[in-house]
C-alpha cells in the first residue's frame, strides 16, 4: 500500500478508536451554587436529596509552604491546635460533640492548604456549621493547648516518619530536589522549631491566616438551599474578614546536573532506589500529561517497568512511578525495590531504558485506550461520595483556580494526545535535572 | 474625615442584618431523616450460588462481589495451602494466557481480584460483562503451574522470615493460636514447615474441594440492568460445579478458669503489646447482640471511650486503647488491647482489668449509653448513602440467618438497649474472672513487675508453644573476670596471647557482585589501622596512633570524634580482653539465649556490648547501640565465626555483619602474627 494510504488508514483508525472511547457519555455532572460573603469567605453548595448525610468542610489557604524557615511545622501544629476548643465548645468536648451526635471529622494539612470536615446524618448539619464557625471565629490558643499538642505532634512524628520502614524516603526527596522553595520541608516541620515557637506567635498566626477572605466552605448534601444559605449567613457572617494574606513567590534554580545521594534508614532491610524528578504545578497541562506517564510506566500488571522488571526480568519486587503535585511545584518520583542480589543501578538502568523509549516511540493505540479508561474510571470514583465531592470542589477552587474542574478534569485528560506525552517525557525526564537517592538499610554503612 | 469614615463604618455594619443564633450551645437538630434500603433483586443457580442485585445508575460504573462462604476448614499440616492458592488465582486460565489475561484487565481500567473464598472485579459500565466473564472463567477454569506455584512459595517462605522480628504479628498470631488452640483453623498459621510440605498438588485438591459455589454469595451492585445481568451470570456461572459437603467440625475452644497471665518475651520489644480478653458464643441473631456492642463501644470503641481516655488521654501509656466484642456465627470474642511502652505493662495491665471490671460491676451512665446509639445510629444512617451497604445487607440475612427484616429494625433495636440490659450483657459475655492476658514483650524489662501481679503466668515462645520461664539473673560464679579468662583460656592461654605485640589481618568479601577487601593491622599498645578497599580503590582507611586518629571515607579525611578516641586511648590491643580485665567500667550485663546457645554479655562501654558463649568461652558477636534520630537505641551487631588456630592461638576466621536479610561475611584470607611495624603504619593524616 502507498505510504499517503497508509498513513490515511492509521489516522482514520485512531479517530475511529477516539470515536468508541466517547461512546459512554458521563451522565453524571456536579452541580453547584457559589458565592461570596461580605467578610470575604467564598461558600460552595452541592445538593444532593437522594443521600442520607451532609458535609461541612473548611479549607484554608495556608499549608506548609507558608510556614517560616525557623518555624516549620506551623500550619500542621495548628490543625491540632483547632481540636482544643473554642470559647464555646470546651477542651475535649469537640470530638465527644461529633460522635455523641453520630458524626465523623477529620483534617489533614499539606503542603499548601488546611482542611476540616464533619459528616453528620442530614439533620444535624447545623452542627457542622456551628462547629467550623466556631473554630473560624473564636478558637482557644493558651498554654496547655499548646503544651499537649507539642506533645501527641512529637509522637505522631516518631510513629510515621522515625520509626517506620522508609519513613524518611520524601524530606530526602523533598531536600533534594528544592533548594529555595519551602517544599523542602514536610508539613510535619521540626520539633526544634516548635519548641522554641511561642503562644504569641500562635495566636498571630491564627489572626493572619485563619481569616474567612483565606477560606472556603463547602457543604455537600442533602439540605434545602435556601435554608442553609441563611444559616451559612448567621453562623460565618459575623466573623471579621481579616487582612489580605500574603502569598510566598518563591522560584527555583533549574537543576542542571544530576544529583546523587545516599541515605541510611535503621529501619529497613531491603534497599530502595529513588529517581526523582522537579516538575511544574498540577495546574500546569503538562502535570496532566506526566500523570498519564506514570500510569504508562506502572499502573497495573501490565505496565512498563511492571512487566520488564517485576514481571520477566525479576529485578524488582516492586517499581512504582508517582506524581506528586502541589500548587506551585510537583514531585515526580520512580520507586523501586530490588530482588536479591540485584543492585540499584540495575534497577535505574531499567527505568532509564523505559523513560528513553517513551521520548522517542509514540505509545501504542492500545495502550492509548488503555488510558482513557482508566482516567475515565477513576474520575468517576472521585465523585462517588459527598466527602469526596467536598475535597473536590474546596480543592479546585482554592488551589486551582477552576471548581469547573469537577467536571471537566476527565476532558483534559482525553484530549491528551500521544505526541505531548513524547514532549512531557522529553521535557522533564532527563538525567541531568532529576536527583537520584539510594535510600539503603542502617547496615550498609561501611 | 477619618471620623465621617468611622460613622460609615458603622452604619454599614449594622445594615446588615444577622439572625440571633445563641453560640454558647450545640444547636438543636431537625427530625431524623429517613432511610432507605433500596429494593436488591436476587436469584439462586442450580449450583447454589445466591445472586444479589442491587440497580443503581447514579455512576456508570459497577462491581461484583463473590463471597465463598465455605465452613472453616483445618489446613493443619499444609497451612499456607489457601493463600498460596489465592496468589496464584486471577493470572490467567486454561482459556487465556496471563499475559493476555493481565493486560486485558488493564486495558479496561478494572480491577480483578481471586482467592478460594471469593473475588472481586469493579469497571465502567461498558467494561462489565467482560470483567465479570473473566471473573468466571479465573474462577471456574484457573491454570495452576509449577513456574507460579515456586515462585509463589518462596514468596510466602519470604514473608515468613521478614516477620521473625516484628512484635505486633508474633502477638497477633500467638494471641489466636493461645485462645482457639493450635488444632482450630483460627488458631493455625503458616510456619516455613507448613509452607514446605505443600506440593502442587495440594493445591489443586484445595482448589477443587472449596472453590466450590454451593454456599457462594455472588453481589452486583451498580449500573446494571437486572434482566439482563441475571441471564449473563446464568450463562457465565452455571456451569460452576457443586462440590461436596465437608465432614468437619470445628473443635471445642475454651476460655481459662482464672484470669492468667500468658508471656512472651521477645528481647527486641520496645514496646509491651498488651492483649485481655475471652471467648464468646454470640452471633448476630441473638437479641443480646445491641446490648453488647453498645457496651463495647462504651467500653473501648473509639477515642472518646473509657479504655482511651484512661490509658492515653490520663495516664499516658500508650497511643491508643480500643477494644472489640466480634460475634461469630462459630466462636466470638472479647479483646481489649493497647501497645505500651515497656515500664508501664504491668501498670496498663492493672488498668485494662480494672476497666473491664468496673463496667461489669457499675454499668454505664444514660450520657454514656444515649452517646453511643448515636453513634451507631449515626453511622447507619450515613452508610447508606453508598449502594454497597444496601447489598451487604442483603448477604448478610442470607449468610448469618437474620431475620429478614433485620435492617428495617436495626435502629430501634439499638434504641430501646436500656442501661439494665447493658449491665446484664456485660456481666454475662465480658468474663472478668476468666480472662486471658497476653503479652508480648522484653521480658528483661516487664517480667520482674508482671512477676508481682497477682496473676500465674505462663511461657510461650513466638510460635506459642510452651517454654520455660526465661532466666535473667546473673548466675552465681560468674563475672567479668570469669567470662573473660574462659575466653582468654579457650583462645589459647594468657600467656600464649601476651607474646602477641601486633596481628595483621586480611580478609574479604562480597558486596553485590564485587569482592570487598579488609586489611587491619593492631598493634601494642592500642595503635590500628584499618582499610577497606574496592576494585583496587580505598573505600575508607581508620588510623588511631595511640593519642588520636582519623577516618578517611571516599577522598574525606575526618578526625576521629572525641568518644571514639576515648575508646581507644582506654583500649588494649591486638587483644581487649586483657585490657577489660583491669578495667572498673566493663561490667556483666545479662545472661541470653540466641540461636540455641546460653550468651554471657559484658557491657563494655556505654553502647557497647561483648557476648561469649557459655559453653566454649568463645566470643560470639559485638553488639553497638546505635542512636537514631528520635532519640532511641538500635542495635547493630557483628558476629563470629569459624575459630582457627593459628601458631597456638585462636582466630575467628569469619565475621558477619548482618544487613537485613543479607549479610557481609568478612572472610579471612590471611591472619600473620607479629609481623614487621613501626609507627610510619599508623600516622595520622590531616
Amino acid at each position: 500500500m502507498a505510504q499517503i494510504n497508509k498513513n490515511m488508514m492509521n489516522k482514520l483508525l485512531s479517530l475511529t478508536i477516539i470515536l468508541l472511547i466517547h461512546f459512554d457519555s458521563i451522565s453524571q455532572n456536579v452541580d453547584f451554587i457559589e458565592y461570596d460573603l461580605d467578610n470575604g469567605l467564598h461558600v460552595i453548595l452541592h445538593q444532593d436529596k437522594t443521600v442520607p448525610l451532609a458535609v461541612t468542610s473548611v479549607m484554608y489557604h495556608v499549608g506548609s509552604k507558608d510556614d517560616s524557615p525557623d518555624r516549620t511545622g506551623f500550619a500542621h501544629f495548628f490543625e491540632h491546635l483547632l481540636f482544643e476548643g473554642t470559647k464555646n465548645i470546651d477542651r475535649g468536648q469537640f470530638m465527644k460533640i461529633v460522635e455523641s451526635n453520630g458524626g465523623s471529622l477529620n483534617a489533614y494539612t499539606s503542603n499548601d492548604e488546611t482542611y476540616y470536615f464533619e459528616f453528620f446524618p442530614s439533620n444535624k448539619l447545623e452542627l457542622g456549621l456551628w462547629l467550623e464557625s466556631e473554630r473560624m471565629l473564636h478558637p482557644v490558643i493558651d498554654e496547655i493547648g499548646v503544651q499537649t499538642q507539642n506533645e501527641v505532634v512529637k509522637e505522631e512524628k516518631r510513629s510515621n516518619y522515625d520509626n517506620r520502614p522508609y519513613g524518611q524516603l520524601l524530606p530526602q526527596i523533598t531536600q533534594s530536589l528544592f533548594k529555595k522553595h519551602p517544599y523542602r520541608w514536610l508539613p510535619i516541620g521540626s520539633m526544634e522549631h516548635l519548641d522554641a515557637a511561642t503562644l504569641d506567635e500562635f495566636i498571630a498566626y491564627n489572626k493572619k491566616f485563619y481569616v474567612p477572605n483565606n477560606a472556603v466552605l463547602v457543604v455537600a448534601g442533602n439540605f434545602e438551599i435556601d435554608d442553609v444559605k441563611k444559616k451559612i449567613s448567621d453562623y460565618f457572617g459575623p466573623i471579621p474578614r481579616g487582612n489580605d494574606v500574603p502569598r510566598i513567590n518563591i522560584t527555583e534554580d533549574p537543576i542542571t546536573a544530576e544529583i546523587k545521594k545516599k541515605f541510611y534508614d535503621p529501619n529497613i532491610q531491603l534497599p530502595m532506589g529513588l529517581v526523582s524528578y522537579r516538575i511544574p504545578s498540577f495546574k500546569d497541562r503538562d502535570a496532566y500529561v506526566l500523570d498519564m506517564i506514570s500510569s504508562i510506566l506502572s499502573g497495573g500488571k501490565s505496565s512498563r517497568l511492571y512487566k520488564k522488571m517485576v514481571d520477566d526480568k525479576k529485578v524488582s519486587v516492586q517499581v512504582q512511578a508517582v506524581n506528586l503535585s502541589f500548587e506551585d511545584y510537583g514531585i515526580y518520583v520512580i520507586l523501586s525495590l530490588p530482588v536479591g542480589e540485584n543492585t540499584l543501578q540495575t534497577l535505574y538502568d531499567n527505568i532509564d531504558e523505559e523513560i528513553e523509549k517513551l521520548k522517542v516511540d509514540l505509545i501504542s493505540d492500545r495502550e492509548y485506550e488503555k488510558l482513557q479508561n482508566e482516567f475515565e474510571n477513576s474520575f468517576i470514583s472521585t465523585n462517588a461520595s459527598m466527602s469526596g465531592i467536598a475535597n473536590s470542589l474546596a480543592s479546585y477552587y482554592l488551589l486551582h483556580d477552576n471548581v469547573n474542574l469537577i467536571n471537566q478534569r476527565l476532558d483534559i485528560y482525553k484530549s491528551i494526545t500521544k505526541e505531548e506525552i513524547r514532549d512531557v517525557a522529553n521535557k522533564y525526564l532527563n538525567k541531568d535535572s532529576r536527583a537520584v537517592i539510594d535510600y539503603l538499610p542502617e547496615s550498609a554503612k561501611q | 474625615m477619618k471620623y465621617l469614615k468611622i460613622i460609615l463604618l458603622i452604619l454599614f455594619t449594622v445594615n446588615v442584618t444577622y439572625s440571633q443564633i445563641d453560640r454558647s450551645k450545640p444547636p438543636k437538630a431537625g427530625p431524623a431523616p429517613s432511610i432507605d434500603l433500596g429494593n436488591p433483586k436476587s436469584f439462586v443457580l442450580d449450583n447454589g450460588l445466591k445472586v444479589i442485585v442491587v440497580e443503581n445508575n447514579k455512576l456508570p460504573r459497577a462491581y461484583a462481589n463473590l463471597d465463598i462462604d465455605n465452613y472453616p476448614d483445618y489446613e493443619g499440616d499444609i497451612k499456607g495451602v489457601s493463600s498460596l492458592l489465592g496468589a496464584m488465582m486471577g493470572n490467567g486460565t486454561k482459556n487465556q494466557s496471563k499475559d493476555s489475561y493481565n493486560e486485558e484487565v488493564d486495558y479496561m481500567g478494572a480491577t480483578l481480584v481471586l482467592s478460594a473464598s471469593g473475588g472481586y472485579v469493579s469497571s465502567l459500565k461498558r467494561y462489565f460483562p467482560r470483567i465479570l466473564e473473566m471473573m468466571a472463567d479465573g474462577l471456574i477454569n484457573p491454570k495452576f503451574t509449577k513456574e507460579d506455584f515456586e515462585r509463589e512459595k518462596n514468596v510466602a517462605l519470604e514473608g515468613i522470615k521478614s516477620i521473625e522480628k516484628d512484635v505486633q504479628t508474633i502477638a497477633n498470631r500467638v494471641h489466636s493460636k493461645l485462645r482457639f488452640g493450635d488444632n482450630h483453623p483460627f488458631g493455625e498459621f503458616e510456619t516455613i514447615e507448613s509452607l514446605n510440605n505443600i506440593s502442587l498438588k495440594d493445591i489443586q485438591n484445595y482448589y477443587k474441594k472449596f472453590a466450590i459455589p454451593n454456599n457462594a454469595y455472588l453481589t452486583v451492585v451498580g449500573d446494571v440492568q437486572y434482566d439482563e445481568i441475571k441471564s449473563l451470570i446464568e450463562s457465565l456461572f452455571g456451569d460452576w460445579k457443586k462440590g461436596k459437603k465437608s465432614s468437619y467440625t470445628l473443635p471445642q475452644a475454651n476460655n481459662l478458669d482464672n484470669v492468667e497471665i500468658n508471656f512472651v518475651d521477645m528481647s527486641n520489644a520496645v514496646q509491651s503489646e498488651i492483649y485481655v480478653g475471652n471467648l464468646m458464643d454470640i452471633s448476630m441473631t441473638n437479641p443480646d447482640y445491641f446490648a453488647l456492642k453498645l457496651g463495647n463501644q462504651i467500653l473501648g470503641g473509639s477515642s472518646t471511650a473509657r479504655l482511651f481516655m484512661n490509658l492515653r488521654e490520663d495516664k499516658g501509656f500508650t497511643y491508643g486503647s480500643y477494644s472489640s466484642a466480634s460475634t461469630s456465627r462459630f466462636k466470638g470474642s472479647f479483646t481489649a488491647s493497647a501497645s505500651v511502652r515497656n515500664e508501664v505493662t504491668d501498670s496498663a495491665i492493672t488498668e485494662i482489668i480494672k476497666e473491664i471490671n468496673l463496667i461489669s460491676k457499675e454499668g454505664v451512665t444514660d450520657e454514656e449509653l444515649d452517646a453511643a446509639k448515636e453513634k451507631y445510629v449515626g453511622s447507619f444512617i450515613m452508610s447508606t448513602e453508598q449502594p454497597s451497604t444496601i447489598a451487604n445487607f442483603a448477604t448478610n440475612i442470607s449468610k448469618f440467618n437474620l431475620p429478614e427484616n433485620f435492617y428495617e429494625k436495626y435502629l430501634e433495636n439499638f434504641q430501646s438497649v436500656t442501661t439494665d440490659d447493658v449491665k446484664r450483657v456485660i456481666n454475662k459475655y465480658l468474663l472478668k474472672d476468666n480472662l486471658r492476658v497476653l503479652v508480648v514483650g522484653k521480658g528483661q524489662d516487664v517480667l520482674s513487675s508482671l512477676e508481682k501481679m497477682p496473676y500465674n503466668i505462663n511461657y510461650y515462645d513466638k510460635e506459642g508453644n510452651a517454654t520455660e520461664k526465661p532466666d535473667f539473673s546473673t548466675p552465681s560464679g560468674i563475672t567479668v573476670e570469669s567470662v573473660l579468662n574462659n575466653y582468654l583460656n579457650a583462645i589459647g592461654g594468657i600467656d600464649k596471647v601476651a607474646e602477641i605485640n601486633a596481628i595483621s589481618t586480611l580478609a574479604e568479601a562480597e558486596v553485590q557482585g564485587m569482592k570487598l577487601q579488609m586489611i587491619d593491622i593492631k598493634a601494642k599498645p592500642n595503635k590500628l589501622v584499618m582499610m577497606m578497599m574496592m576494585m583496587g580503590n580505598t573505600m575508607m582507611k581508620m588510623v588511631f596512633d595511640g593519642e588520636k586518629g582519623s577516618l578517611n571515607q571516599q577522598g574525606m579525611n575526618n578526625p576521629l570524634p572525641d568518644d571514639q578516641v576515648q575508646k581507644m586511648i582506654n583500649s588494649t590491643l591486638p587483644f581487649e580482653e586483657i585490657g577489660w580485665l583491669n578495667d572498673e567500667n566493663v561490667k556483666f550485663s545479662s545472661v541470653e539465649k540466641e540461636d540455641g546457645k546460653t550468651l554471657h554479655v559484658l557491657q563494655v562501654f556505654d553502647n557497647s556490648f561483648v557476648s561469649y558463649d557459655a559453653e566454649t568461652g568463645l566470643k560470639y558477636k559485638m553488639t553497638e547501640l546505635v542512636e537514631m534520630p528520635d532519640g532511641s537505641r538500635s542495635p547493630q551487631s557483628t558476629y563470629f565465626e569459624d575459630y582457627r588456630d593459628v601458631n597456638g592461638i585462636l582466630f575467628p576466621y569469619v565475621v558477619k555483619i548482618p544487613m537485613g536479610p543479607q549479610s557481609l561475611d568478612m572472610n579471612v584470607i590471611n591472619l600473620t602474627l607479629n609481623p614487621e611495624v613501626s609507627d610510619t603504619d599508623f600516622i595520622v593524616e590531616n
